[in-house]
């Protein structure tokens, strides 16, 4: 529920942001081409830090990945730009150790090795008009597709258990910032910051560099 | 009675100095504009609030007419005295300090996720 009045918020805020800009009268000089730009595509890599939703009793529950994802834009105004997103992780690794009371041995070793991919959509402003520079804000949601395979070891009394596999999908809300520096007059590199959420706190955040064009 | 009489005037007095001194603004910038050679960069500060880099083009008695410094390039466009808040020469050469930073902030973090992603694959 606070994810969604926080999604909520945030597409008010831009909606109020972009309605305002619209609002205002033409300025004296204009920095907006003839022919603007409608699109921004863009090719991503990254890093991404993830925290799992469930930790066992023993051991870690955060991993770090490379990331490679794809971005289309659609610029409402100058400023205010619509974006999908879509991005897979490589897998990670955790160790866990679960206590069993009455078992021998007492303790069982597991390896759950993740994998992940999202899929979202935004809202992102857009600061300054017309330039080399453009720090921008963004938010939106996404759809997480996360797969789980859990590797049971038995320790040295127990035997291994087979390998249990687990698919989810869980939507969330998200925040990026960031800046593109474009290099031409259409083509940039943009490097940012992105964090989701879960229900419990910040599940995984992205740095990521991407290189794309204005189309 | 009689020293309130006399901090009036010495008041009115400044007063009526103060706005003699004052020239109306468009004049000040027709008469800066029309002082500048053509092709100068200048930064112009409208009333709105606008901040925009330009190079003057040409200056008359009405307006001056500037191209805006952009990426992509926007038509030339007159800008009128009266809409004008303050003109200055723009000093900065080649790459500008907001671009220089722009461009090490950039190459640093390019280098810092290229160093990142080589560690990964390493430790793969």
């Amino acid at each position: 529920m606070i994810h969604r009045s926080r999604a909520a918020a945030f597409v008010a805020t831009a909606l109020l942001v972009a309605g305002s800009a619209s609002a205002q009268t033409q300025p004296v000089i204009s920095l907006t081409p003839a022919n603007p730009m409608h699109w921004d595509i863009a090719a991503q890599v990254g890093w991404l830090a993830a925290r799992t939703s469930d930790s066992g009793v023993y051991g870690n529950d955060a991993y770090n990945v490379g990331l490679g994802g794809l971005s289309v834009g659609r610029y409402l105004t100058p400023h205010l730009k619509a974006e999908m997103q879509a991005a897979i992780h490589g897998q990670g690794r955790l160790y866990r150790e679960e206590y069993l009371p009455n078992a021998v041995p007492p303790f069982r070793a597991s390896e759950h090795r993740i994998r992940t991919a999202t899929a979202g959509a935004g809202l992102f402003y857009q600061f300054f008009d017309n330039q080399w520079f453009h720090p921008y804000l963004g938010g939106g949601v996404e759809m997480l597709r996360e797969e789980e395979r859990v590797l049971t070891i038995g320790g040295r009394l127990g035997p291994s258990a087979p390998t249990a596999t687990g698919v989810s999908y869980a939507g969330r809300p998200f925040v990026a910032t960031g800046f593109k520096l474009y290099v031409t007059e259409r083509a940039f590199v943009r490097a940012g910051v992105q964090g989701s959420f879960s229900s419990r706190d910040t599940t995984h955040v992205a740095w990521t560099l991407a290189v794309g064009a204005d189309l | 009675m009689k020293s309130i009489a006399i901090l009036t005037m010495i008041a009115t007095l400044m007063a009526s100095t103060a706005l003699a001194r004052q020239v109306p603004q468009p004049d000040v910038w027709r008469t800066f504009a029309q002082q500048i050679d053509v092709g100068t960069r200048i930064i112009i500060r409208l009333d709105g609030g606008e901040r925009v880099a330009a190079t003057l083009i040409h200056a008359d008695a009405e307006s001056m007419l500037v191209q805006p410094r952009t990426r992509v390039a926007v038509p030339a466009q007159r800008v009128p005295y009266g809409r004008i808040t303050s003109i200055e020469r723009d000093h900065g050469r080649g790459v500008g300090v907001g671009k220089a930073v722009a461009i090490g902030v950039g190459s640093g973090v390019g280098a810092f996720f290229g160093i990142m992603l080589i560690l990964m694959a390493a430790l793969d």
